[in-house]
């Protein structure tokens, strides 16, 4: 048994792991890269690196035919770590490699807390505009809004991965139950005047009699995006209140009173909301003189928080985001004739590992060089002399 | 490493809820500009999810019905074989909440075999009871000439499940008293930790009758127990319903002349609206006019007891001929709000009101 261990515990710190270890990384990106075309960045993301294994569909079932980047990447960390604890000596000649070693451990830990934790939104502000909120790119969250007092709203928001899965909400804050009765992770709307011979919507309250809802197949093209739809059903104590067509395509949120309240039902992407917000003052677009090509793209913003500490104008520009209260603001794009500024909105708690990491590195191989740089030199005058 | 994997897993997996300054639909700058932002008070409530899985029923079918593998869709399935090779399926089938309804149901099999749908009003003559080892079942019966389907609807544990028996008419209507015996075997298994949705005798298979709770009441009462919420103990000229996945509880009551009062018992987190909201949406019911927040002190009046505090209120509707008539209990409970309501004929529900108070003295907490 301890022999077993032993042997065991000697494969995970052997070199000749951590070069297949990085002979599979090869493989994985090159394939994860190729695949880039069929599924979209984001789609690989998920499917090669955001996973321990690799599935492809093989018949009516998925097989896990590769290790993926979170089994390839903890891997390489269980041998690095091991192999500093069990192979390697803790000298003084060594230090500088130890060094890099260590930064080279940050860097897998800090690229693993990124994909955990990192979070991407955008901020699309008009001039003029006032957000207190950012979007997501693809997830969607269904919004109940109560708007019953003048001074506030109310939000129950539910993720997509619930309207998916078809779960049944109750919440102590809806005087209803929220069912799911059917979700379309990518449609197209049509008004129902246009085709006659439709079969009846689902839909008993607010626009979506008049609409119909079709399934369309899923995209994972990089200039598009998924647009779903749902049918909600509403039931109160007495019975079924109503349901309801959202869609992503349907901008304006649908009112009805329920129960001596007013609420508002709306498929939104899903929000973020922050304790500030930001105005945009000004998007410039500037090109060098006598020319279309871009110079510059930047936000003249005010940034104004809740409680009051923080009023100023920031310049975001690009390379130069706005780190406020852990998220960064990036200039991504603009619309609208110059008229709409869109802002990245990364939110990544670890996002000083990678910085660490390299330092440390570089630390390392400047102590392992000089080590090696000294060494030599005081080899050569001793064996200067000696010719000499 | 999988204890961060699972917290990202569990990340923007559950309702969240929160409060934001009033915001105007229309996103135009002028509009949005004009909001004062402020921090929003986030935080993830607890949503209370109806699960379709959970224990099963279980059954004893005749000997002579061959069982069928079943499908992933199916919970069980049999192959009856009558004479010169008549065959009849039956199928199985378990789905969470109500399905639609008992009427979208019954429409979907009037539709698989080509017949027209029926109304609402038609459903009751539609529907048979029947009591299995203590789980209520309602029989549909329907046949256009060649094929004939008899369905038992059966809810429990938040799901309804589905005894559906098809084949050619004749041999169908000939096996319809195997049929019924056999859903009268339908129970809850024992040994069921959550039988909850159903009266404590389902959950033996020798029916024992409860102890009554009150000696006013019938001996014959029977207790009823709704998880862990209130439980009770209904006259026993009360008749049970099928409870569905709206009501906690569901009794009809017979009068003179074929009138029928309806009890309903239902549950909802939080407090619906409050109470003059909850007072109004059942006086809107009757068509009464909504009360002003001064009126309603007296218009209900409030009892205490076995720590529950109760909002009892009397509407009549004197407007109409047939004179409609409600009494109702709005009953806190848990952060959760109780509605036991009694509607029917102005003679008949007059009739029942003792009964009716009496019966909501036997709520208690678990």
């Amino acid at each position: 048994m301890l022999t077993l261990l032993r042997d065991l515990r000697d494969a995970l710190i052997s070199l000749k792991l951590t070069v297949v270890l990085i002979a599979l990384s090869i493989v994985l990106i090159l394939a994860a890269t190729l695949d880039q075309i069929n599924i979209g960045v984001w789609a690989v993301q998920e499917k090669y690196f955001h996973a321990f294994a690799v599935f492809l569909p093989v018949g009516k079932i998925s097989l896990a035919v590769f290790p993926g980047g979170y089994s390839i990447g903890g891997f390489l960390l269980i041998n690095l770590i091991g192999a500093h604890l069990y192979r390697f000596k803790l000298t003084a000649r060594k230090s500088g490699i130890h060094l890099v070693h260590s930064g080279l451990i940050l860097l897998l830990v800090g690229e693993l807390l990124s994909g955990i934790f990192q979070d991407e939104y955008q901020m699309r502000l008009d001039e003029g505009q006032t957000k207190n909120f950012s979007e997501s790119y693809r997830n969607v969250e269904l919004a109940i809004i109560e708007t019953t007092n003048p001074k506030f709203d109310d939000v129950i928001a539910v993720p997509e991965r619930m309207l998916a899965r078809k779960e049944t909400v109750q919440n102590p804050r809806l005087s209803f139950r929220v069912m799911i009765k059917s979700y379309l992770p990518n449609s197209m709307l049509q008004m129902r005047v246009s085709a006659a011979n439709a079969e009846p919507s689902p839909a008993t309250s607010g626009i979506g009699a008049q609409i119909i809802a079709t399934a369309q197949p899923l995209t994972y093209k990089q200039d598009e995006r998924n647009l779903p739809s749902a049918f909600i059903e509403l039931t109160g104590p007495d019975g079924p209140i109503g349901t309801w067509l959202v869609s992503t395509q349907l901008t304006e949120p649908q009112r009805f009173d329920y129960g001596g309240r007013s609420w508002k039902i709306v498929l939104r992407f899903a929000r973020h909301y922050q304790p500030f917000s930001l105005t945009l003052l000004k998007f410039s677009h500037d090109r060098y003189a006598g020319t279309e090509i871009p110079k510059n793209f930047s936000s003249r913003i005010r940034l104004n928080s809740s409680d009051g500490h923080d009023d100023r104008e920031v310049l975001i520009s690009m390379n130069n985001p706005l780190r406020f209260d852990g998220l960064t603001f990036y200039q991504a794009g603009f619309e609208n004739n110059d008229r709409t500024s869109i802002l990245q909105v990364v939110r990544n708690p670890s996002w000083l590992m990678p910085y660490i990491a390299c330092s440390v590195m570089a630390l390392g191989l400047a102590i392992q060089f000089g080590i090696h740089l000294f060494g030599f030199v005081r080899k050569r005058r001793k064996i200067i002399p000696a010719t000499a | 490493m999988l204890l961060p994997l699972s917290i990202a897993a569990c990340r923007d997996s559950s309702v969240a809820s929160y409060r934001i300054p009033k915001e105007i639909d229309a996103a135009s700058p002028e509009a949005t500009a004009t909001t004062q932002p402020a921090a929003p008070n986030r935080e993830t409530a607890e949503a209370v999810v109806v699960k379709s899985e959970g224990a099963d029923l279980a059954w004893t079918a005749p000997v002579q019905w061959k069982s069928n593998p079943g499908s992933a869709m199916r919970k069980g399935s049999y192959i009856i074989t009558g004479e010169n090779a008549a065959t009849a399926d039956l199928a199985i089938t378990a789905f969470p909440g109500d399905v639609g309804g008992d009427l979208a149901n019954v429409n979907r099999w009037r539709g698989q075999l080509g017949l027209e749908p029926i109304t609402a009003a038609d459903l009751p003559a539609a529907l048979t009871s029947i009591e299995g080892a203590g789980v209520p079942i309602s029989l549909v019966d329907v046949a256009n000439g060649a094929q004939r389907l008899l369905a038992a609807m059966v809810s429990f544990n938040g799901s309804t499940w589905f005894f559906k028996l098809t084949g050619p008419d004749a041999f169908v209507a000939s096996t319809k008293p195997d049929f019924i015996a056999f859903l009268q075997t339908v129970r809850v298994p024992a040994a069921n930790p959550h039988a909850s949705a159903n009266p404590p005798a389902a959950s033996s298979p020798a029916p024992t009758p409860a102890m009554p709770a009150r000696g006013s009441l019938a001996n014959t009462e029977v207790t009823k127990a709704a998880g862990p919420g209130l439980r009770w103990s209904a006259p026993a000229h009360w008749h049970e319903k099928p409870v569905s996945a709206m009501r906690k509880g569901s009794y009809s009551i017979d009068g003179d002349g074929g009138a029928i009062a309806d009890v309903s018992i239902t549950a909802f987190p939080g407090d619906v609206g409050g109470e003059l909201a909850n007072v109004n949406r059942w006086r809107g019911q009757l068509q009464l006019p909504p009360l002003a927040d001064a009126d309603l002190s007296s218009a209900v009046t409030h009892r205490e007891q076995n720590s529950l505090h109760l909002t009892l209120v009397d509407f009549s509707d004197s407007v109409s001929a047939n004179g409609s008539r409600m009494l109702g209990a709005i009953v806190p409970y848990d952060g959760a709000t109780w509605f036991f309501k009694i509607t029917g004929p102005d003679a008949l529900v007059a009739r029942e009101k003792p009964a009716f108070l009496e019966f909501l003295q036997t709520l208690q907490t678990p």
